[in-house]
């Protein structure tokens, strides 16, 4: 019986061009697009400059701050990593033009009491919002870290580190290399896009309710758990040929090397496959109307996927605060995150945690439909 | 022998007895509220095995409340439903049913055969038998020539049939039919007619519902007059309209509605009850009273213009009207 739901399931789909042009060719479309197109924002090693063209911070001590050591350290782990020179003046009104117009990312003055930070009146590009975040993260948690340093002086300075790789990072390790744009947005975009696989499944379970069929199956031998359970596989086995398509494309045409990576790429996926069908089909039960399904999960997509640095790259995410510190409740966050750290040679956990969270929020998903199918689902007056 | 076969004949119509005599359903003490609406107001109904029991009543009335409760699919508020006397578990007997929704519960992107296919294959049938009972099922639906068309495509009177079809694939034991011949061709609707009294000749049981009085007097063996939640009326056609056999309705009809005239007519002694619609006064009296000229001189003197006098017969249409002041379909 389940056979023949999943039978029919998948006969829908199949149905259903429009759904099967935007499955599997708009992924096609969209990562090439958006590969070609932001080639330049993606080379992140040139976002202060390449060579002899380098980005420049000027920085004034105001007397002889108990800032001023953590600053030069700063200084120093800054220039080794990217390409910023730091250059002393003596006050912010001598190079405050030059800030203005951009000839400088900022002018950050060292004070008693902590640090003053100045970028251009006219608005602030990516590169200086991307140092601004590096540099509060890191100088502006000082004063906080004070008594710490005091006594234990290492912390400190793994603090910097720590602040330092979240940032800016990826050149830094050894015989690593840097994302390029097409690896970038095709992994970014087809979890985008295998998101969107929630919309389909919930808009299928919505009009089982709406077209009253749900209650032909309610009174059949089977229950409505069966249904469920074939519009999630259904769901999921759509997510797994995304994201097969997508590894043929980008592997063949983009030349994107999903190498000895593959399966472990294709496991995080494939656990967010199972997320975005699990909350597709919940919220497709909860929905009271049509509006209701699609605007919500509208919602969730473009929320998950800006968090998840879908629509513009993690790094110009991480730039702005205070959405910087909602990123992390974003498995596409995980997966870009982990598949970065993968193909530059980075060891970090983000491998566990992007299986993980989809895993677990997936899991509560779930407990929600039995709670809703104890409350309202099934057959009453038993 | 002349004997044995008498006792042979004797046992066989006893037992055709017992089962035509079994109860298929009983509904003791239904009620149904949401906060402070009553939907269904203590109902208590008793259908017999074989039967076609017809549930007449006005929008709201608590006719589809009555169907979803008796289906397990609204959570009543208090009493009981008790399925061939046996048990009062929905779920150990709810694949004995099978249910003809107002709306049409198929899937538009699937063709007949799918559709029927499909629902009957979540009753366990699979292969060869699935394969029969399909082909049976269009047959009994005259729908074998569309078979491969998607559901999209068809008529209201074949989406009509589909609908019945996809409900009695699997030979439920009580088929439940709410509103089936709604907006449909006469075609359609005879070949639906004649498809429920079949399937009372193949013993199935059948709960059916309508606006159109003339078929539910045509089919139906019983009929439940409802209204307000509560049934008002219960027998067969006969028994019914007996109930109003003193009384007589009057069909007025006029250009146009005369605001005030229906208490002023409810007014003039023997006049019981008056409803307008579709430029119509249909006035329900006392058959003792002859209340014509009274009527005519009353809507004359308010203005009204008279276009059509009827005297009608009495239907269930007029036992409708007398027992609630309402139009079936209001």
């Amino acid at each position: 019986m389940f056979l023949a739901m999943l039978k029919k399931e998948i006969k829908q789909v199949l149905r259903a061009k429009r759904t099967l042009i935007m499955m599997f060719i708009f992924p096609i479309v969209l990562i090439t697009t958006l590969s070609i197109g932001l080639k330049n924002i993606m080379t992140s090693g040139d976002i202060f400059g390449s060579g002899d063209e380098y980005s420049k911070v000027y920085y004034t001590f105001d007397g002889d701050s108990k800032y001023n050591h953590g600053f030069l350290q700063f200084k120093a782990g800054v220039e080794e990593a990217v390409n910023i020179k730091f250059e002393e003046t003596s006050s912010l009104d001598k190079v405050k033009d030059n800030v203005d117009k951009y000839y400088a990312l900022a002018h950050i003055e060292v004070t008693d009491t902590g640090f003053k930070f100045y970028s251009s009146k006219n608005g602030e590009k990516i590169e200086v919002k991307v140092f601004e975040s590096i540099f509060k993260s890191v100088l502006n948690e000082y004063a906080t870290y004070e008594t710490i340093g005091e006594y234990n002086p290492k912390a400190l300075s793994n603090l910097v580190k720590n602040k330092y790789d979240e940032y800016v990072v990826k050149k830094d390790v050894s015989g690593a290399r840097d994302v390029t744009s097409s690896e970038y947005f095709t992994f970014a975009e087809l979890a985008l896009i295998i998101f969107y696989v929630s919309s389909t499944v919930g808009e299928s379970v919505y009009s089982e309710n709406y077209l009253t069929t749900i209650n032909r199956i309610r009174l059949s031998k089977v229950t409505e758990s069966y249904l469920i359970g074939a519009k999630v596989l259904v769901g999921i086995i759509i997510s797994m040929l995304q994201t097969l398509v997508v590894y043929v494309y980008s592997s063949t045409v983009l030349e994107v090397n999903w190498g000895e990576n593959t399966l472990k790429f294709m496991s995080m996926f494939l656990t967010f496959g199972i997320f975005a069908s699990v909350i597709g089909a919940i919220i497709g039960l909860i929905a009271k109307n049509d509006s209701t399904v699609s605007g919500v999960l509208n919602v969730i997509t473009i929320s998950i996927c800006f968090l998840g640095g879908c629509y513009v790259p993690l790094s110009m995410i991480i730039g702005i605060s205070p959405i910087n510190k909602l990123i992390y409740i974003s498995p596409i966050y995980w997966i870009n995150t982990a598949i970065s750290s993968t193909l530059c040679g980075i060891e970090s956990n983000a491998y566990f945690i992007a299986l993980l969270v989809p895993l677990t929020l997936s899991a509560i998903c779930i407990l929600v439909y039995l709670g809703i199918l104890r409350n309202k689902g099934g057959l009453a007056n038993d | 022998m002349i004997l044995k076969y008498a006792e042979k004949v004797h046992i066989c119509v006893k037992n055709n007895l017992e089962v035509m005599m079994m109860k298929m359903l009983e509904i003791k003490k239904l009620y149904k509220d949401y906060g402070n609406h009553v939907a269904v107001d203590g109902i208590d109904l008793k259908i017999e095995k074989g039967q076609i029991y017809g549930i007449l009543g006005p929008n709201g009335a608590g006719k589809s409340t009555t169907i979803g409760m008796i289906c397990g699919l609204i959570k009543k508020t208090s009493g009981e439903v008790i399925y061939e006397e046996d048990t009062n578990k929905i779920r150990k007997w709810k694949q004995n049913i099978g249910i003809v929704p107002q709306d049409f519960a198929l899937y538009f992107d699937l063709t007949a055969e799918e559709n029927i296919s499909f629902f009957c294959s979540l009753y366990g049938f699979k292969g060869q038998d699935l394969k029969d009972r399909t082909a049976k099922t269009l047959d009994f639906v005259g729908l074998t020539d569309v078979k491969d068309k998607r559901t999209l495509e068809f008529s209201g009177g074949m989406k009509r049939r589909l609908n019945i079809g996809c409900a009695i694939a699997h030979s439920p034991k009580l088929i439940i039919m709410d509103e089936p011949t709604v907006g449909i061709d006469p075609q359609s609707r005879n070949h639906i007619l004649e498809s429920v009294k079949r399937l009372r000749e193949e013993g199935a049981t059948i709960i059916y519902t309508s606006h159109y009085m003339q078929e539910v007097d045509d089919i139906c063996d019983r009929i439940a007059i409802i209204d307000n939640g509560h049934i008002i009326a219960e027998g067969t056609s006969e028994e019914l309209k007996e109930l109003v056999e003193n009384k007589n309705t009057i069909i007025l009809t006029v250009n146009k509605k005369v605001n005030g005239l229906e208490d002023k007519l409810k007014e003039i002694t023997g006049v019981e009850k008056v409803i307008f619609s579709d430029n119509e006064y249909k006035i329900s009296t006392l058959k003792s009273s002859n209340l014509i000229a009274k009527l005519v001189t009353a809507i004359s003197e308010n203005g009204g213009d008279i276009k059509n006098i009827v005297n009608q017969e009495t239907s269930l249409e007029t036992v409708f009207l007398a027992l609630t002041g309402k139009n079936l379909r209001e």
